[in-house]
């Protein structure tokens, strides 16, 4: 790509995340999944936020959702991002249930963005750390 | 539901308010801006400062003083009840009310309440990163600034009632009419639709008129039980009703909001029945609304999460003037956080008791006698009913 792009910032990884952030690095995007309840979620936390069971594990999603909601942001609340504006975040509702944010990728797909549209998860680099993203399927 | 009432309802009581001057550079630290508040709430209630016995406030990513550096700055005798919240818009009303049920609890006699903050000079706590366990989900993207959380939920709102941006504009109009009449608003400007949308855009629906102006300043509030304020200098104004409310999932931190259920309602939606019970009211009753609005959106929910107006119905009842002077429900009658600037909700609190004591002249409602005011916007929250003596 020739465009500038942002100068990022680089996540603080926790106990509960760096499974995440491992799989991220390999283009797969995972989410908790609670055996007791059967409820899927993210962000990970330690116990089920639904009934608070220890007896979950991480399953593989298949990266595929819905807009369920977004914002175009015009703003640079971080120098990092002042060269990507505008873009925009997403909130994606997955197949498998849980909601997850990520960039509108490409970014001037946001003028044909509709509630719902279906997307996938797609992913992009800034320096060396593998973000997530979503593009229009 | 057949819960007990909350013993200090009814029974304790706003005295007075006091303010600094709202401005954009106060060249004050924020110590000062909250003594002289706290001072003049103490002078205005008819109380010398050696009566006061507590102080509580609240403050976000260490922005402000502590309670305990305010009794000092003051050279209060002595303290029975200090607190210092760490939390942000949800905390005015909510601060009252455990200021009111220390006194009711007899820990204390006369309590101020205080929001101090340098919030344009000093610390800009809209635009700051919050730090928390899902921070390194949100930052790396490019997910941060308040606007834009608040927006994603606007957003969604939009989508599934089918609000338009007219309807989010309805709400800065309204309010700038108020805050013509009010000389401590920093936004003195009025607003038509079309100056709405040459207003800059800063987070998608969100322009630069949806959001709060971060001003420097500070408010305080003297509580004390209804019978002390009979003695008091201004009518008392009662603490009726009051409730907190935080909702299942709330969230890793501040601005993890993924876990929320349903975004296109708040902690209002939760709060309205134990609010109007505790207060033996239902809306209809209710002359005025002071609603948090960090947002402009935020003013819809309440409509909404209050029972002021059905599902989706809000933007039209603003856009019909029902929140305008004389409409069914005059709302944010000092302009809101909107124009008067952001005192983070205290403002609020203290505008309320201006009309219910009526002393709001040019922008008075007529014949205040209940109030409610609403403090935040999202997963958690407090209001409090105020009703005058």
């Amino acid at each position: 790509m020739t465009q500038k792009q942002s100068t990022g910032i680089t996540p603080e990884i926790t106990p509960e995340s760096e499974f995440w952030w491992e799989k991220i690095s390999k283009h797969e995007l995972h989410v908790q999944a609670c055996h007791d309840c059967v409820k899927k979620w993210f962000p990970p936390v330690y116990r089920c936020p639904y009934c608070a069971s220890k007896n979950w594990e991480w399953v593989k999603t298949s990266g595929q959702g819905k807009v369920f909601s977004w914002t175009v942001v015009h703003r640079a609340f971080d120098p990092a991002f002042a060269e990507d504006l505008p873009y925009t975040v997403l909130t994606v509702e997955l197949e498998e249930g849980a909601k997850i944010l990520g960039r509108l990728i490409p970014s001037d797909d946001r003028f044909s963005l509709k509630a719902d549209m279906p997307v996938k998860a797609t992913f992009y680099k800034v320096g060396d750390q593998t973000l997530l993203g979503f593009a229009k399927i | 539901m057949s819960k007990k009432r909350p013993s200090f309802l009814g029974n304790t009581a706003i005295a007075g308010v006091g303010y600094t001057e709202f401005s954009r550079q106060s060249g004050k630290s924020v110590l000062q801006l909250a003594s002289d508040a706290c001072v003049n709430a103490v002078i205005e209630s008819g109380l010398e400062l050696k009566d006061i016995d507590g102080v509580v406030s609240f403050s976000v990513l260490g922005d402000s003083v502590s309670s305990e550096s305010v009794a000092t700055a003051l050279a209060l005798p002595k303290q029975n009840y200090i607190l210092n919240l760490n939390t942000g818009g949800q905390a005015p009303a909510y601060a009252v009310m455990l200021a009111a049920m220390a006194i009711e609890a007899g820990l204390a006699e006369n309590i101020l309440v205080f929001r101090a903050l340098n919030g344009r000079s000093g610390k800009r706590i809209g635009g700051m990163t919050v730090a928390g366990e899902a921070a390194q989900f949100r930052d790396p993207i490019g997910y941060m600034g308040q606007p834009s959380f608040a927006a994603m939920w606007a957003r969604r709102y939009m989508i599934e009632t089918g609000a338009t941006i007219e309807d989010i504009a309805a709400v800065p109009i309204a309010q700038r009419k108020f805050a013509l009449l009010n000389e401590r608003a920093i936004i003195q400007k009025p607003l038509t639709f079309e100056n709405y949308l040459d207003s800059p855009m800063i987070a998608d629906p969100f322009r630069k008129a949806d959001c709060t102006t971060e001003v420097d300043g500070a408010v305080a509030v003297l509580v004390t039980s209804v019978k002390n304020a009979r003695q008091l200098n201004y009518p008392p104004v009662i603490i009726e009703g009051a409730a907190y409310v935080c909702g299942p999932r709330s969230g890793l931190d501040m601005n993890d909001k993924l876990l929320w259920d349903d975004i296109t309602t708040n902690y209002t939606n939760l709060l309205a029945q134990p609010l109007w019970e505790s207060a033996g009211i239902t809306p209809k009753e209710v002359d005025f609304a002071e609603f948090y609005d960090c947002f402009s959106s935020a003013v819809l929910f309440a409509l909404e999460g209050l029972g002021f107006t059905g599902r989706g119905e809000a933007g039209a009842f603003v856009r019909a003037g029902e929140t305008g002077l004389g409409g069914r429900l005059p709302v944010n009658t000092h302009g809101g956080l909107l124009c008067e600037g952001y005192i983070h909700g205290m403002n609020s609190v203290a505008e309320a008791v201006m009309q219910l004591q009526g002393r709001s002249g040019s922008r008075q409602v007529a014949n205040a006698n209940i109030g409610v005011v609403t403090s935040g916007n999202q997963a958690d929250g407090s209001a409090l009913i105020l009703r005058r003596d």
